[in-house]
């Protein structure tokens, strides 16, 4: 069947900042993890919907603020994370917990402001959520609720599995010349693996497509007649994220660090955790070890890939868990890449007048999020 | 009776140990052991067992696998059965006397070590490579052919510098850091951080122990 998606979904700039305000602004959005916000003071900076963010610790409280100072919008934080109280560097304004002004060197000497200005001063806040280690905010004033975008179900897996993360984190981003959306899509083809990943992942996951005629019959059903019914939407968006075990692993092989840490399961399956729109958890090592998957839109054609790599939680330290993590980047490099040149290569063919994707009934997961995602990009349902 | 060296390792650095041995020893008597891994990347040293210990020295020639960890364990392997493992300083380094220079460690031809240096054990210092005075350069690290590192650096234990590196005088280069991007490098890399040219941003490890937060909305 014939996508709904115009190519101006994924090239224009106009219609990139309209999904902005329409889908991403009312949705809870991950900006990281947990364990790299453990200390008083640790933060962590990120852009979502253009607008700098700092996720701050205050004495183990995380709380989410615009990263501009209230003086003369100087960022806060200047690094991607790292420990420092929130202090602008500019003329050293520190804030409390709360977003105010605690302190203001010379503030009556210099600034001399009303006192109705003085109590006005502060950082923007947003809403912050967390399941197990993951963080989320929420960019709108009127949020979603968290369990509106995603089921108990699925609160419940990823509280459990990013329970079991190690506070040992890699961090690395590329930054991709594609659409956002490609990147997800690209997740939920199942059929892609065996061309694309041939000598690399496939060699030892052999994914297979589910062709569930159930879902499958739904998504013809709703691309026949979308929606227009908020609850339905709310429905539909909470499928949307789902995952656990995924397929057999056809070989794991046991290393000396497996050892050392707590494997999350028992079992020798891949784990895959699809959740919409940006984020995507997947062990491919039974659960001895996780990348968590990160597509944060940066323009229409510009989306940086931010990855995170952890094991098992540690029984106790090991000399080699550095080692350990950078030789699983060194791995999941080849199949990242591998995805990146394809989405690449299709992100530089479309073009305005580019024709619409014919989709499988195997892809009926995508026709599905594509048919939701114009509902409310058209305005026929908000969220 | 000539004296007998086992070379251990790898194949390519079996191949340029051994013939860097016999340069500065014609007379040695050399034995080379090219090990195969298995696919959990575990070594069969069985072919050692047979091997007296006090007839012969021992010297490890592996690749930076795993952040020079591989490299590590077997030389502490080797070291464990009791063999004796001086360094390989190629013929044509120039060295200066006051530099030391710790065991199994490889000296690559025509590299030159200013005074006061510090080279721990275990560390592979590829062909040509430049260093000033007073650097340390730590166990088990990795320096490239050609890699110039100022006066006063710390390269730390298990780092690796890659080709067409270049270290400014007093920097430092954290424990298990990689930095195999070509150019000048005039700030302290922190421990654990990858820097390569083919990423985009630099590869780092974050670990904060105390985990007892919670959110507020």
């Amino acid at each position: 069947m014939q996508s709904r998606m115009p190519p101006q979904a994924y090239i224009s700039q106009d219609w990139f900042q309209r999904e902005r305000e329409l889908l991403f602004k009312p949705l809870w959005q991950f900006v990281g993890l947990k364990m790299m916000l453990a200390q008083h003071n640790s933060f962590i900076t990120r852009n979502i919907g253009g607008i700098p963010i700092v996720i701050q610790n205050f004495n183990g409280e995380l709380r989410a603020f615009e990263n501009l100072c209230a003086h003369r919008q100087n960022p806060l934080q200047t690094q991607a994370h790292g420990i420092r109280s929130l202090v602008c560097g500019y003329h050293g304004w520190k804030y409390s917990s709360d977003g105010k002004v605690e302190n203001m060197p010379f503030e009556h000497e210099v600034f001399r402001y009303e006192q109705q200005e003085r109590e006005c001063l502060g950082l923007k806040r947003f809403r912050l959520e967390t399941i197990g280690n993951l963080v989320f905010i929420n960019l709108a004033a009127d949020s979603l609720p968290l369990n509106a975008q995603f089921n108990q179900a699925l609160i419940a897996q990823l509280e459990d599995v990013s329970n079991a993360f190690d506070s040992e984190v890699l961090f690395t981003t590329y930054k991709t010349k594609l659409n956002w959306k490609l990147a997800y899509e690209n997740l939920r083809d199942g059929h892609h693996p065996r061309y694309l990943h041939s000598r690399s992942l496939y060699q030892n996951v052999r994914f297979q497509v589910a062709m569930d005629e159930t879902a499958i019959k739904h998504a013809k059903q709703y691309h026949a007649n979308g929606t227009k019914d908020h609850q339905q939407a709310l429905d539909l968006l909470a499928g949307f994220s789902n995952g656990g075990p995924d397929e057999p692993i056809k070989t794991r092989e046991s290393y000396a660090w497996h050892e050392y840490v707590e494997r999350y399961s028992d079992k020798d399956w891949y784990y895959n955790w699809l959740i919409f729109p940006n984020l995507h958890i997947a062990s491919g090592s039974g659960g001895y070890s996780f990348i968590i998957e990160h597509h944060q839109p940066v323009s229409a054609d510009r989306t940086d890939v931010m990855i995170y790599y952890v094991t098992a939680k540690k029984k106790r330290p090991y000399a080699t868990s550095a080692a350990v993590l950078h030789a699983h980047l060194m791995g999941a490099d080849t199949v990242l890449r591998e995805d990146f040149e394809v989405m690449e290569n299709i992100q530089a063919g479309l073009h305005s007048n580019a024709a619409h994707a014919v989709l499988g009934d195997y892809e009926y997961g995508i026709s599905a999020i594509q048919d939701w995602y114009m509902d409310v990009m058209e305005g026929k349902v908000t969220l | 009776m000539a004296a007998t060296k086992l070379i251990i390792g790898s194949a390519p650095q079996v191949d340029l140990a051994i013939a860097s041995w016999q340069e500065i020893e014609p007379d040695l008597e050399i034995i080379g052991i090219r090990l195969q891994q298995d696919n959990a990347y575990r070594f069969d040293l069985s072919e050692l067992d047979a091997i007296d210990a006090k007839r012969c020295t021992a010297f490890v020639a592996f690749d930076d696998q795993f952040l020079n960890f591989r490299r590590y364990e077997l030389m502490a392997e080797i070291k464990s059965r009791g063999f004796k493992m001086p360094p390989l300083i190629c013929q044509g380094t120039l060295v200066a006397k006051t530099t030391k220079v710790g065991e199994n460690s490889f000296i690559g031809s025509g590299a030159i070590i200013d005074h006061h240096c510090q080279i721990g054990y275990n560390v592979v210092i590829g062909a040509g490579t430049n260093i000033g005075s007073n650097t340390v350069i730590a166990h088990s690290a990795w320096i490239a052919p050609g890699v110039v590192i100022g006066a006063q650096v710390k390269v730390s234990a298990n780092a690796t510098l890659g080709h067409g590196v270049i270290v400014t005088d007093h920097i430092e280069i954290g424990k298990l850091s990689v930095v195999d991007k070509p150019g000048k490098f005039s700030q302290h890399i922190p421990a654990k951080t990858f820097i390569y040219a083919a990423f985009d941003e630099d590869i780092v490890i974050v670990e904060n122990r105390n985990a007892n937060t919670h959110s507020l909305s």
